[in-house]
């Protein structure tokens, strides 16, 4: 026997794990991981045939093994064939709201100065449709995207009447804080199938003390007032809510999962702060260290597990993201999480004077001064130079786990991901210095704490997650594993 | 017998030089091992004796233990040191397998070569 490539790291007292670039892992013990760097282990030792089957050693033909893995790799990065997906708009930088984390420094609701105008939205369409992608998604941010109205409205028509030329899906997301949307605009939503993407922090005493209007007040009621009003018109599944955990809910996320099941949403995605804009001034106030996070992580997704099993259907979508990664080989398209960086390739943003950058937060250290990751203007630039331009060759070498300094050779870098520009935010270094990234260091813990209830095994959990990753009710996944 | 205190110079609770005989541990190994620490160390690597690199760890004051870190350092390396073993005889094949997965290499001829350079 052979060994092909794979990463490995001491997992506890008694295992090593092994990842290799297939994306397939194996747990084993001290002996039998001796035996295999040695090459010394025949078809009689424990794990031999795991090993073999899973494209850590082979025996004979080298040429087939490689076929099989490289069209695994392969597949794990789709995302790269789809360039570029999504493609965000920033309408306008004015906002109702003065939430405690922005990290877009909103303006005040009278400075239309911050609005992209109707030529501008034109010109940013016509650029997005030059995207290769069969599949374009446009997502209208802000500011509040719908202060912004007339220009939103026109996005939609002209974007759907330059799609009859290109026939590509084509699909709009509204990301809107709900607190001033109106019924015309919801049914407008409803005409155009524009879905709805809102953030809604838990109960009302942990919502209003993040997400406030200017003047200092909670916005939880006309939140719920107008999510139900949403809801009648586009329908329950067309309104989807994201939340921030800050130090007043990162103990809380109890109150935060009950109130999310509540109000009927099918899961949640339990986001950590993002370190930019008012995030990073407050964090004094409203920050906790990463092992916080982890450690009350862990306890929710128990929590939700748990709700699953006594029947509600509940999804934790971060968890749901990783271990799709780690249990089957498809790519999966989370723009913040993929190596080469997604940003640029994956999604782009468009500012409201058709400036272009690969993420938010490259907007957002423009915004600051610093125009690093500023990818050209749709007005002055082709497409051609735009997106193929050197700021998004150059994060893309400097975003390949596979050849970056720690993620190398990193057990878990195969599901993994890069995020430049937070890097040079933090370090002034596309590359950044992992041993003191606190992404890094975040996602290894919940890979960790994935990786101890993998080995675990345990039928329940090993059920729901399957559920999760499949689409499957949990019936279906039992009835199945059972009849195996 | 040989023991932690003939290869690790304490210094004071700040600082504490280790000795890493070049013979047995790679360059590449000792780097990849010392970057691991930058977030509590500040680092640097010089030249000892022929064969032998000294390297110099300077707390940042982040209430490390500096011996026991430094004994940590110690495993940390053999399993760097493993690594890039490891990687020395499966690196070109991962070459061939990224090779592969984005444009038809002559998988005949990578595979021969693997074998011949062997």
């Amino acid at each position: 026997m052979h060994t092909l490539p794979f990463q490995f790291s001491r997992f506890d007292d008694d295992h090593l794990l092994l990842v290799n670039e297939s994306g397939e892992h194996i747990f084993l013990d001290e002996r039998s991981f001796e035996k295999l760097i040695q090459n010394n282990l025949n078809h009689n030792d424990e794990g031999y045939h795991s090993l073999k089957s899973r494209h850590f050693i082979y025996s004979d033909n080298l040429e087939e093994t490689i076929e099989l893995i490289s069209a695994k790799y392969r597949s794990r990065k789709r995302f790269l064939s789809d360039f570029t997906t999504l493609h965000m708009m920033v309408l306008t930088l004015r906002c109702c709201n003065d939430c405690v984390y922005c990290q877009v420094s909103a303006e005040n609701e009278e400075a239309s100065e911050f609005d992209m105008s109707i030529e501008t939205v034109e010109q940013v369409i016509d650029i997005i449709f030059c995207s290769p992608s069969q599949v374009v998604k446009i997502e209208f941010q802000g500011g509040e995207p719908t202060l912004n109205w007339n220009t939103l409205r026109h996005a939609v028509i002209y974007a759907k009447a330059v799609n009859k030329r290109y026939q590509k899906v084509l699909d709009f997301v509204v990301c809107t804080n709900l607190v001033t949307v109106t019924e015309e605009q919801l049914y407008f939503f409803k005409d155009h199938k524009v879905n709805i993407s809102t953030s809604l922090d838990g109960p009302k005493h942990l919502h209003d003390k993040n997400r406030v209007l200017k003047n200092g007040k909670g916005t939880y009621d006309a939140f719920i007032k107008n999510l139900c009003l949403a809801r009648n018109i586009l329908g329950a599944d067309q309104v989807n809510a994201l939340m921030t955990t800050t130090s007043d809910s990162v103990c809380k996320l109890e109150e935060v999962i009950d109130e999310y099941i509540k109000l009927g949403f099918n899961g949640v995605f339990i986001r950590p702060l993002n370190p930019y804009g008012l995030a990073v001034k407050n964090e004094e106030n409203i920050g906790y260290s990463i092992e916080e996070f982890v450690d009350n992580y862990e306890k929710a997704l128990n929590l939700i597990i748990n709700i699953n099993l006594k029947g509600r259907r509940f999804v934790e979508f971060y968890a749901r993201l990783l271990l799709t990664r780690i249990l089957t080989p498809f790519s999966t398209g989370f723009v913040d999480l993929q190596s080469p960086s997604g940003a640029g390739i994956s999604g782009a943003i468009y500012d409201h004077n058709g400036d272009v950058y690969p993420a938010d937060e490259g907007r957002m250290l423009a915004r600051m001064g610093d125009k690093r990751f500023y990818m050209g203007n749709v007005a002055k630039d082709s497409y051609e130079k735009i997106f193929a331009g050197t700021v998004i060759r150059d994060m893309a070498e400097h975003s390949c786990l596979e050849i970056m300094p720690y993620c190398e050779e990193c057990v878990y870098r195969t599901y993994c991901g890069s995020d430049p520009i937070r890097n040079y935010a933090e370090s002034r270094d596309v590359m950044g210095k992992r041993p003191e990234s606190r992404f890094c260091l975040r996602n290894k813990l919940i890979f960790d704490m994935l990786f101890r209830k993998i080995k675990r095994n345990n039928t329940d959990e090993m059920d729901v997650f399957w559920s999760w990753i499949s689409g499957q009710d949990l019936k279906a996944i039992r009835t199945a594993r059972e009849d195996a | 017998m040989i023991n932690f205190k003939d290869v690790i110079v304490v210094t004071d609770e700040v600082t504490a030089n280790i000795k890493i005989c070049t013979s047995i541990y790679s360059m590449d190994a000792i780097r990849a091992a010392t970057y691991a620490f930058t977030d509590r160390y500040n680092i640097f690597i010089t030249k000892g004796s022929p064969d032998e690199v000294v390297i110099v760890f300077e707390s940042k004051g982040l209430n490390s233990h500096i011996l026991n870190d430094l004994k940590d350092f110690s495993g940390v390396l053999i399993e760097r040191q493993l690594r890039c073993q490891l990687e020395a005889r499966n690196g070109k094949i991962r070459d061939i397998i990224v090779g592969h997965a984005f444009s038809q290499v002559d998988l005949h001829n990578a595979v021969k070569a693997i074998g011949e350079n062997d």
